[in-house]
C-alpha cells in the first residue's frame, strides 16, 4: 500500500517536472538544446527500471496534459505516446534484454521514431492530406531531437550508475 | 494484461473527453499546470531579455555600434531634457512672480553669454530694443530677484550690468525697523554690499534688502538679497553690510526685464 502511494507520488512529481519544462524550453532554450526531449528521457528510464504500468500511466497522465495545450484533436498525442510506450517496452523486453547504454539509447531511438510516425500518421489521418507533411524535416527533426537527448541520456545514465554504485555496500562493490 | 487495460483506458478517456465528462478534471489540471508553466514562462522572458545571442561577430560589433549611438542620442536628449528642466522651473518662478504684481510688464529673455572684459561682471541677452528694452531697465530672475540692469541696449540684443561688477549701483531699502536707505554696489565680480547707511540706523543680519524704487525704470520691491554680515567703523560715517544674493549669477539662463510700465 506504502509503495503504491510512493510510486503514485513520484509519478506525479515526474508528471509535473517533465511537462512545465517541457512547454517551457521551447522559449527558454536556442536550438538545437530546444531539442531534449525530457519526456522521452523520463519515459525511457521508466521503461528500464520501473514495471510497465507506471510508465503507462506517465505517458496517459503527461499526454492528456499536453492535448491541452496543444491544436491537435484530442486523443492523437495521447495515442502517439502510449503507442510508443508500448512499442518501445517490447523492443526492450524482446530484443535488447539488458541494461547498457546502449539498449536505452536504442529504445529511446524507438520511440521518438515510432512516436513521429504514429504523429505523423494520424495528423495525414486527421486532415486527409498530405500537403503539410515534409519527410525531410521530420527526419531533421527527428535526427536532432535524437543526439541532443541522447547526450542527456548519457550524461543521466552514468551518473546514475556511478552514484549507485557509490551507495552500494564496500564488499557488493568488490 | 496491462497493455490491454490501457488501451481501454485510453479509449474511455478520449470518449469522455468528447462528451465532456471530464471537463472539471481538464479544468483542475490547467489550474495546477498554468501557475507553473507562468511562473518559469516569466523567468524565460527575462532571461531572454537578458542575454540576446548573436550569429556572427560581425552582428555583435554592429550591434555594439548601434547601441552607442543610441547611447550617444540618449546621452544628448539627456543634457537637453535638464536644461530645458531648468529653463521651465526658472520660468515658472519668474511668472509667479509677475503674476503677483501685475502692474509689471516685462519682458523675457534668455541669456546668451558673458560679457568678455576681465573682472567685470555682466551677460548678454536675446533681445533689444525691438522688445521694448532701454537701457537703465531691472533684469529679475527667479521670483523677482533683481539681477542687474541694462547699460546696453540695441535692436536686437542688450548688455546687463550684473550686481556684483564693480561698476554696479542700484538703490536699495533695508527692511529694518528704520527702513534704511542706501546702495547696492558690486565688489570686483565676487559680492555685493549695500552702503551709505547712516551709523545711527540698526542694522541686523538677516535683514532683507529691496529696491527702493528711487531711481528710474527701477520699480520698488524687487528682492536684492539679505545681509550676511554687518561692518560699523567708529571713525567713518556710513555703515556697510554684505548681501547674500540668493541666485548664483554665473547660472543665469532666462532672465526678465521690467518694462517702464512698472513704475
Amino acid at each position: 500500500m506504502m509503495y503504491s502511494i510512493v510510486r503514485a507520488v513520484g509519478i506525479i512529481a515526474l508528471v509535473l517536472i517533465s511537462t512545465v519544462i517541457f512547454i517551457s524550453q521551447k522559449t527558454l532554450l536556442n536550438f538545437p538544446y530546444n531539442q531534449i526531449h525530457v519526456i522521452f528521457i523520463i519515459l525511457t528510464f521508466l521503461l528500464f527500471f520501473a514495471p510497465l504500468s507506471a510508465s503507462m500511466w506517465y505517458s496517459v497522465i503527461v499526454a492528456f496534459i499536453l492535448e491541452l495545450y496543444a491544436l491537435t484533436p484530442f486523443g492523437v498525442l495521447t495515442f502517439a505516446l502510449v503507442a510508443s510506450a508500448i512499442i518501445g517496452h517490447m523492443v526492450f523486453q524482446r530484443f535488447l534484454t539488458n541494461f547498457s547504454f546502449i539498449s536505452l539509447a536504442t529504445t529511446l531511438l524507438i520511440i521518438l521514431v515510432s512516436n513521429r510516425v504514429i504523429l505523423l500518421f494520424l495528423s495525414v489521418l486527421v486532415s486527409g492530406t498530405f500537403a503539410d507533411v515534409s519527410l525531410f524535416f521530420e527526419l531533421v527533426h527527428v535526427s536532432w531531437e535524437f543526439v541532443m537527448s541522447t547526450g542527456v541520456l548519457f550524461l543521466v545514465y552514468f551518473l546514475v550508475r556511478h552514484f549507485y554504485r557509490l551507495a552500494r555496500p564496500e564488499y557488493v562493490r568488490r | 494484461m496491462t497493455v490491454f487495460v490501457f488501451v481501454i483506458f485510453f479509449v474511455m478517456l478520449v470518449v469522455l473527453h468528447y462528451i465532456g465528462a471530464i471537463g472539471w478534471v481538464e479544468r483542475t489540471g490547467l489550474r495546477i499546470i498554468n501557475p507553473l508553466i507562468h511562473v518559469v514562462y516569466k523567468q524565460n522572458v527575462k532571461i531572454r531579455t537578458l542575454t540576446e545571442t548573436f550569429s556572427s561577430t560581425q552582428e555583435l560589433v554592429a550591434r555594439l555600434e548601434e547601441l552607442q549611438s543610441r547611447v550617444n542620442q540618449l546621452e544628448h536628449l539627456e543634457a537637453t531634457s535638464a536644461v530645458l528642466l531648468v529653463e521651465n522651473e526658472e520660468l515658472k518662478k519668474q511668472l509667479n512672480f509677475f503674476r503677483q504684481h501685475e502692474n509689471y510688464r516685462w519682458v523675457t529673455c534668455n541669456v546668451v553669454g558673458e560679457t568678455i572684459e576681465e573682472r567685470t561682471s555682466g551677460v548678454i541677452l536675446d533681445c533689444g530694443t525691438r522688445d521694448a528694452i532701454a537701457v537703465g531697465q531691472a533684469v529679475v530672475a527667479g521670483e523677482g530677484v533683481l539681477v542687474g540692469k541694462v547699460v546696453e541696449a540695441n535692436e536686437v540684443s542688450s548688455v546687463v550690468r550684473l550686481l556684483n561688477d564693480s561698476k554696479s549701483r542700484v538703490a536699495v531699502s533695508v527692511l529694518n525697523k528704520d527702513r534704511s536707505i542706501g546702495i547696492a554696489e558690486g565688489g570686483f565680480g565676487i559680492s555685493v554690499q549695500v552702503t551709505h547707511i547712516p551709523q545711527s540706523e540698526e542694522l541686523s543680519e538677516g535683514n532683507t534688502v529691496i529696491t527702493s524704487g528711487l531711481e528710474e525704470y527701477m520699480p520698488r520691491g524687487l528682492v536684492v538679497g539679505s545681509l550676511e554680515t554687518i561692518t560699523r567703523e567708529s571713525y567713518q560715517p556710513f555703515q556697510r553690510g554684505v548681501i547674500r544674493v540668493p541666485l548664483d549669477y554665473q547660472k543665469l539662463i532666462i532672465v526678465s526685464v521690467v518694462t517702464v510700465d512698472a513704475l
